[in-house]
């Protein structure tokens, strides 16, 4: 099972690949692929998650070669402009030798598989690929991975490889930053720049219930009252045992925003969950392994909010 | 000739309709368990017969459990039916079945429908663009044979130009922003854990029900309702003639 790490450093590498990540995934500033155009460059556009120069994200491609690893590069807004687009596939042109491009627009992946034929293209979550007939519709554009969302169940995510086990390469979420959302179908904005927007969902606030029925209006306000603290989840770590059973081989730590501290501790995390998984056949006893190193790693409890 | 479109998705809202309306939108949009039973598709059929109007069928994004639910409601269609899909694996289902007119539904015009960004003129036309300004795409959909595109009243309008054999709908008062899996209000028990949900689904629980949220740095109030989330806007659509907009949906309610 290979650890997909979030980087935006070439410095990060390094100590990223000593705690044991397999794979990066990076993205570069707005500016770095626009130039003075508006545009937002990928999910999290925000300057501090991505490379902040093309020199530096290319260095980090090269020592990530140079230590047999791979690295795969986001661009996964939901939508482009045409000129953006054009703009994008030099970008492309410019870092030919990454192993894959993450992308969620339409648009993108028509013209990507049109010029550059020969570049690997990973879905992103953000193509919202929720049943068969969408891994269906992928795959005929020529997508052989796929990234899920991670509010599929394990069961879900089941049916859907089970067509594909040899065909599409499926990668699920493990770790930070839950999406309250459908992020495809999502039309908040992220941002353009830090100090434009915050996330919307961080932002609702003072829910008021409307209903006839007290009793059940007590009841959502209730839940509405621990709004963010009930919508976002933190860790999929534990799904691991079934991912391994089902075929899933991939699996990505979230969090190209967190300080490298904490990545080098996720990282740690999900290696010692993946090496216990060969001595483990108990999903009760990978549970309580993982719980312990949790507090070991985190020197907290684990909190029980699970994805999947 | 503009058409006008009365869309529910619960028969009970039928009692706003009135003859000013051409056609009917029903189904469900945003959750794969709101979707209408047979004997429900039947009344509205009936209503549309009765009436002498136009039926579409609308469709949410779907789990492989909700893609068998829409397929089973095909035998229930007129024949030509629209059907308008929020979801390229229901698409996929139809692409290749004649007895179906697909429509690109609204949820996958991606478009920003974020109420903070009309006060932010800086970035206005950045955010008047959508996945339709790129002329590839819309291609793509005539090659699909898809003709029909949806399009949400969104405050800051659109800047796409829309080829021939393209047209499209206009949605209003409600402006759709975001759906997710994770619905407060999918049932009642004092425990909310989301794993649970597919087995504690309520329909009345969600319908009867509403949240209005603030939104830090917008005017407009969020409004919930099950899964979904949007702002209403009742300003006068843009320019409709430029879109090739020759269809106004009216909502009623929250769909």
């Amino acid at each position: 099972m290979l650890i997909h790490c979030p980087l935006r450093n070439k410095d990060e590498v390094a100590p990223l690949i000593a705690a044991g990540a397999d794979v990066f995934y990076a993205g570069a500033r707005s500016k770095i692929i626009f130039g003075n155009e508006t545009g937002i460059a990928n999910r999290h556009p925000w300057d501090y998650a991505n490379f902040n120069s093309l020199m530096n994200l290319k260095s980090a491609v090269a020592e990530i070669h140079r230590s047999n690893k791979k690295i795969n590069i986001v661009i996964n807004e939901h939508f482009y402009s045409s000129g953006q687009i054009n703009k994008i596939l030099k970008f492309a042109e410019n870092l030919k030798d990454v192993d894959g491009f993450i992308v969620a627009d339409l648009n993108v992946i028509l013209k990507l598989k049109k010029f550059l034929p020969n570049i690997t293209l990973i879905a992103s979550t953000g193509t919202h690929i929720l049943n068969q007939g969408t891994v269906d519709f992928y795959f005929d554009l020529g997508i052989r991975e796929m990234i899920l969302p991670r509010h599929l169940k394990i069961k879900e995510i089941k049916g859907l490889i089970k067509n594909y086990k040899e065909k599409i390469n499926f990668k699920c979420f493990i770790k930070n930053d839950d999406c309250a959302y459908i992020d495809g179908l999502c039309s908040y904005s992220h941002g353009l720049y830090e100090e434009e927007h915050k996330s919307a969902c961080e932002l609702l606030h003072k829910f008021k219930i409307y209903g006839n029925n007290s009793r059940k209006v007590k009841i959502i306000s209730e839940r509405y009252k621990n709004y963010h603290k009930i919508i976002f989840n933190e860790c999929g770590i534990c799904s691991i045992f079934e991912f391994n059973k089902i075929g899933v081989k991939d699996i990505k730590i979230v969090g190209r925003t967190l300080p490298l501290e904490h990545r080098l501790k996720d990282v740690a995390f999900t290696k010692e969950a993946i090496q216990h998984l060969d001595n483990c056949n108990n999903k009760k006893d990978f549970v309580k392994f993982n719980k312990k190193n949790y507090f070991i790693i985190y020197n907290k409890n684990c909190l029980d909010k699970c994805f999947y | 000739m503009m058409e006008h479109v009365f869309y529910i998705s619960e028969l009970d809202s039928l009692k706003y309709f009135n003859k000013m309306f051409s056609r009917l939108y029903f189904g469900a949009e945003f959750c794969e368990y709101l979707l209408p039973s047979r004997n429900d598709l039947q009344k509205a059929k009936n209503f549309c017969e009765r009436n002498k109007i136009k039926f579409s069928f609308i469709t949410p994004p779907c789990t492989d459990v909700g893609i068998k639910a829409v397929e089973n409601l095909f035998s229930a269609l007129p024949k030509n039916s629209e059907i308008i899909f929020n979801d390229y694996g229901v698409f996929n289902l139809i692409k290749n079945n004649s007895n179906f007119i697909p429509v690109l539904g609204r949820l996958l015009v991606s478009v920003k429908r974020d109420p903070r960004i009309n006060f932010n003129q800086k970035f206005k036309k950045y955010f008047q663009l959508s996945n339709l300004n790129n002329k590839d795409f819309q291609r793509f959909l005539l090659k699909q044979k898809i003709f029909r595109l949806e399009l949400d009243n969104v405050l800051q309008g659109y800047s796409f130009k829309p080829l021939k054999d393209i047209s499209t709908s206009l949605y209003y008062p409600y402006v759709y922003i975001t759906v997710s899996r994770k619905c407060l209000m999918g049932n009642c028990s004092k425990v909310m854990r989301f794993s649970d949900s597919e087995t504690t689904q309520n329909k009345s629980f969600c319908r009867e029900n509403l949240a209005i949220a603030e939104l830090k740095d917008s005017k407009y109030p969020i409004i919930i309702k099950g899964n979904s989330q949007f702002y209403q806007n009742n300003s006068k659509p843009f320019n409709l003639s430029r879109y090739k907009i020759n269809r106004l949906v009216f909502m009623p309610k929250i769909p």
